[in-house]
């Protein structure tokens, strides 16, 4: 537990530097002490609360004090600190005021918190995810570049990996960066080690990959550039994490051979703990193998790829140098560059971009909680202002200053914020951990997510805003209304003066706008949460578990082998029990994303150069699959076990594709063929039509489908297809069914791993974890504002029509009917909440959309939310009015005239 | 230096000096006085250094060499004494305050507390 000194640390930065040069390091060796010292987290809360603000105040005063010593020695004889001792007695003098009112004093201090914590919270998380630079050296100049595909060139790709030659032809000619480096993830099978075979996320980098980094290893060596080039002896590098896990750390690592994909390795070196790049599980790095002379093809884009900038060289230096080098491949391949480009963005954002509009979102609505804190405060700050008229004219006519008496408010206002800030901070830390525990695995970065020297600077910060926002416009309106000599008006007036009641609808407005975008926010957020929720995925997830097997080529060379396999392994799992229905397929839904591959038509033209080419998804799966994960036929018939390699090729199409490729038609019948297959057995006729599924996301449109029978690949003229996902349909606990699917391969191979064993509630579950992340917090905070907006509201009101009081007494004495005197109150309260409601509904209509477009990825406005968020925020209002307004007609004309 | 001229002295500070008064000490001893000894005002962190920085510059305590400190082996300390001033402060202090008491006895206001 590291928060205590750490806010110790950055409150001591409040300090003139003279003092904080001699004194502060050993003051937080003496509060680390302290620390130590306390155990109990109660009573270290206590140091802290205690400690900050004395901390803060003594800064203050020595600034105050330093500030006067001017040349003469730095501390100079004490009774010059005039304005220090003004400052210690305004302090003094507001910390008594407040003492006698802890009720009201606590409710403050808790709101100030509860807003202050929840946007520290937020912030602590922007800063670990969003501003902290990558955790690799000077990961400040490291881009990442992406290729693109516009239209013209037949796709719509805004981001896609690259081609070899692509990699190492801006390798050879750019000038801006000092190394461009390629990796591609992979999965192996590690055998050996005495333990059962494991299938782990893997890269296969090119030999500048580390170099570029600038992270060396802890053990051995790197990749040679001769290990770089393809059919070079095997090798691979470990990561600290794996060699603990598997290797059991053996200090003879490197050197040894490991069964890496059944191929025998030599392990090089092992990796710094810490280093995981490309991603958190990566476990294992084995070369690349591009060889620069013959890279491969320009079209066969699969490579994801970094670059460092060299020193000294922007951005936009290299984005220009970037577009010279795209004009040059465009010259000289027009077909592979027309319409595709590279483009560089800085690693960081290529990290973290796709959750800032979410934390964004968050940290704007945390603001909102704070701003809704300062209206209350400053609410409660007028009210007791106005109580205080006559000691303020009491003490204008004394000879107080205009100054004396602001400072008097704000004094207060700082101290509220103060404690409202410590005890903030003590919040963000608890509510940081609340906030991990909603779902850590949706944010990237979020391993790293701690509270560093900034956040209570933050929070100081965010502190002092409030006290000035909430402080000055009370204290201004105090002090002229004291100077204005208010001895006479003060208790006598039976209505409130003018000013101070525009002042105080602004603030209902205001209050009443802040929560109207809050709960609109959190409104749209839900809404379309539940709509998305509501997304039919295509398949019956329920019941539905997955896990992967893959089949080395070295001890499967021939089709007839791959295909034996897995039929064996369904055959026998379909008569396990407890096992409804089973089959295989090359890619899961929402688990792993199908690639695109382009086809042709039988008997159309293909489509010309700048037109869309034709491509779809292509899933290969086996018979049964449909069935078993729930894909309803639509025409037709998915595949039969007779769908063999000696058959005719067949294909099933999804009904996306059918309405697109063949509209109005009936696809049945009609042939198509993978692009570039030239065997003549490659065209599939289409047998069947089955339903959209949701494959990449539910808030994403199903992609066009095209299953192509695994048994029947070979028929391409290509190897066969080794790596599937098994589906099972349980009809008993999903535990048993794999369990009987490990037992089941285990028998027919012991060397087999099966890998991403998956509950498809559970695959679904994750897939919608981000937009749970942010619409739950964003419900929060919006219940949070409501509720503290509620509070100031009808404090505000009642107030406003407790003044009133005197004047309903003469009415009524005068015999006005109560009716009216209520519609007249209700009235003069209930104005500032409309214009609030208009304005909150105006500033909504951006914030919301922007929130649903932004952050959720689903469009609309719908009415009912706005009408349930209006309708809450003025019932809330409504009942802040009606309350004071019917006690007050309650009193008695005489007690209500003797209130004064 | 007249010791009259710091009176009448806040009583933090008389607080420290007088604790100093038994030998020199480190902040961290004076922050933690022996339990039970005197209901002292407890003095907070930043207090606590403001008025050890005061007294310095006005020349009543001073430091002595950094030495170490046997409950902590790890760290340096410094250590703060009375100066001459320092202690002839305190003593006009102590006197002035021997003076106020004297008068509240003869105004009846301080009686001997009942066991």
């Amino acid at each position: 537990m590291r928060v205590g000194p750490l806010v110790v640390r950055a409150a001591l930065r409040a300090f003139p530097a003279p003092f904080r040069e001699k004194y502060a390091r050993e003051m937080l060796e003496d509060f680390e002490h302290h620390w130590r010292n306390t155990q109990r987290s109660r009573d270290r809360t206590w140091l802290l609360v205690r400690t900050v603000p004395n901390l803060l105040t003594s800064a203050i005063a020595e600034h105050r004090r330093s500030s006067f010593a001017g040349s003469a020695p730095m501390y100079p004889v004490r009774r010059e600190g005039r304005a220090m001792l003004h400052l210690t007695r305004d302090l003094r003098h507001a910390a008594r005021a407040l003492r006698g009112q802890p009720l009201l004093t606590s409710f403050l201090v808790m709101t100030l918190a509860v807003g202050i914590g929840a946007t520290t919270a937020v912030f602590t998380v922007v800063n670990s995810v969003l501003l902290e630079p990558l955790h690799l050296p000077q990961s400040g100049n490291l881009v990442a570049i992406w290729g693109r595909f516009d239209p013209e060139s037949g796709f719509n790709y805004p981001r896609f990996v690259l081609s070899a030659p692509e990699v190492v032809d801006y390798r050879r000619e750019t000038q801006t960066l000092g190394g461009v480096a390629a990796w591609q993830p992979i999965t192996v099978t590690v055998r050996g080690g005495g333990a059962e075979p494991d299938r782990v996320p893997a890269a296969a980098v090119t030999g500048n990959f580390f170099s570029l980094l600038r992270v060396s290893p802890e053990r051995g060596r790197t990749f040679t550039p001769d290990e770089d080039r393809p059919q070079h002896a095997r090798v691979a590098m470990l990561s600290a994490g794996y060699w603990r896990s598997r290797f059991g750390a053996d200090p003879d690592i490197v050197g040894r051979t490991v069964p890496l994909n059944g191929e025998e390795t030599t392990i090089v070196g092992v990796m710094p703990p810490g280093f995981t790049y490309p991603s958190t599980s990566t476990s294992i790095w084995i070369p690349l193998g591009i060889d620069p002379a013959s890279p491969g093809s320009r079209k066969s884009h699969s490579l994801r790829a970094i670059g460092r900038l060299r020193e000294g060289v922007s951005l936009q230096q290299a984005r220009a140098e970037l577009a010279t080098i795209m004009a040059g491949w465009k010259a000289r391949y027009p077909d592979v560059h027309t319409g595709h480009y590279l483009f560089i963005r800085p690693l960081l954002d290529d990290t973290v971009g796709s959750v800032r509009p979410a934390l964004l979102a968050l940290l704007v609505a945390t603001a909102f909680v704070v701003l809704i804190g300062c209206a209350n405060l400053a609410g409660v700050l007028m009210s007791r202002g106005e109580g205080r008229t006559r000691e303020m004219s009491i003490r204008a006519a004394l000879g107080a200053r205009r100054g004396e008496l602001i400072r008097l408010t704000l004094a207060e206002a700082g101290i509220l914020s103060l404690f409202g800030g410590t005890l903030g901070l003590l919040l963000a830390w608890i509510g940081v951990r609340g906030l991990l525990a909603v779902d850590p695995s949706s944010i990237p970065r979020s391993s790293e997510i701690a509270i560093d020297g900034r956040v209570p600077a933050f929070a100081l910060a965010i502190s002092m805003a409030t006290a000035g926002i909430s402080g000055v416009l009370p204290a201004l309106r105090g002090a002229a209304a004291a100077a204005r000599g208010t001895l006479r008006e003060s208790s006598h007036a039976t209505t409130a003066a003018g000013g101070r009641q525009r002042v105080r609808r602004a603030l209902v407005a205001a209050e009443v706008a802040l929560s109207v975008v809050l709960v609109l926010g959190a409104g749209v957020m839900l809404r379309g949460f539940n709509r998305l929720l509501a997304t039919d995925p295509g398949f019956r997830p329920a019941g539905l578990v997955t896990a992967s097997i893959a089949l080395p080529s070295r001890d499967y060379p021939a089709a007839e082998q791959v295909e034996a396999l897995y039929s064996s392994v369904l055959d026998r799992l379909r008569r396990a029990p407890g096992v409804a229905g089973a089959s295989a397929a090359s890619n899961v839904p929402l688990l792993n994303e199908a690639g695109v591959w382009d086809f042709e038509i039988e008997g159309r033209p293909a489509p010309p150069a700048g037109e869309m080419a034709w491509n779809a998804a292509a899933v290969i799966a086996r018979r049964d699959y449909a069935r078993t994960v729930g894909i309803p036929v639509e025409r037709g018939r998915f595949f039969r076990s007779q769908d063999d390699a000696r058959s005719m090729m067949v294909t099933v199409i999804s009904d996306t594709m059918a309405k697109r490729f063949f509209p109005g038609r009936n696809p049945i019948g009609h042939r198509i063929r993978v692009k570039g297959v030239t065997a003549p057995a490659g065209w599939m006729t289409i047998v069947g039509v089955i339903g959209d599924v949701h494959d990449v996301g539910l808030e994403a449109a199903p992609r066009p489908t095209y299953y192509i029978a695994q048994p029947q690949v070979p028929s391409m003229g290509e190897g066969p297809y080794r790596q599937m996902a098994i589906v099972i349909r349980v009809s008993g606990s999903p535990d048993a069914a794999i369990a009987a699917l490990r037992s089941v391969v285990h028998d027919l191979d012991p060397r087999l791993p099966l890998f991403d064993i998956e509950s498809m509630d559970a695959v679904l579950d994750q897939s919608v974890a981000r937009p749970r992340f942010t619409t739950t917090l964003l419900v929060v905070f919006a219940i949070v504002g409501i509720l503290l907006g509620a509070g100031g509201i009808y404090g505000v009101l009642a107030y406003t029509v407790a003044t009133r009081t005197p004047e309903i007494g003469i009415r009524r004495a005068l015999g006005a009917p109560a009716t009216r005197i209520l519609s007249d109150v209700m009235r003069g309260g209930l104005w500032p909440v409309c214009l609030g409601l208009a304005i909150g509904l105006l500033l909504s209509y951006w914030t919301s959309r922007a929130l649903a477009t932004e952050v959720l990825g689903v469009s609309g406005t719908d009415l009912t939310t706005y009408a349930v968020a209006v309708l809450a925020v003025f019932t809330v209002a409504l009942v802040s009015c009606a309350v004071p307004a019917a006690r007050a007609l309650r009193v008695s004309p005489l007690a209500a005239l003797r209130s004064e | 230096m007249d010791p009259r001229t710091f009176l009448p002295l806040p009583p933090l500070d008389f607080q420290v000096l007088l604790d100093l008064a038994a030998g020199p000490k480190h902040a961290y001893g004076l922050a933690t006085p022996v339990e039970g000894t005197r209901d002292d005002v407890r003095l907070e962190l930043g207090s606590l250094y403001r008025i050890l920085a005061r007294l310095s510059s006005d020349g009543l305590i001073e430091e002595t060499e950094p030495r170490r400190d046997e409950s902590r082996p790890d760290a340096r300390r410094r250590y703060y004494q009375l100066t001459a001033l320092g202690r002839a402060v305190a003593g006009a202090e102590a006197r002035r305050l021997e003076g106020l008491i004297r008068t509240a006895r003869a105004q009846r206001l301080l009686v001997p507390r009942r066991k």
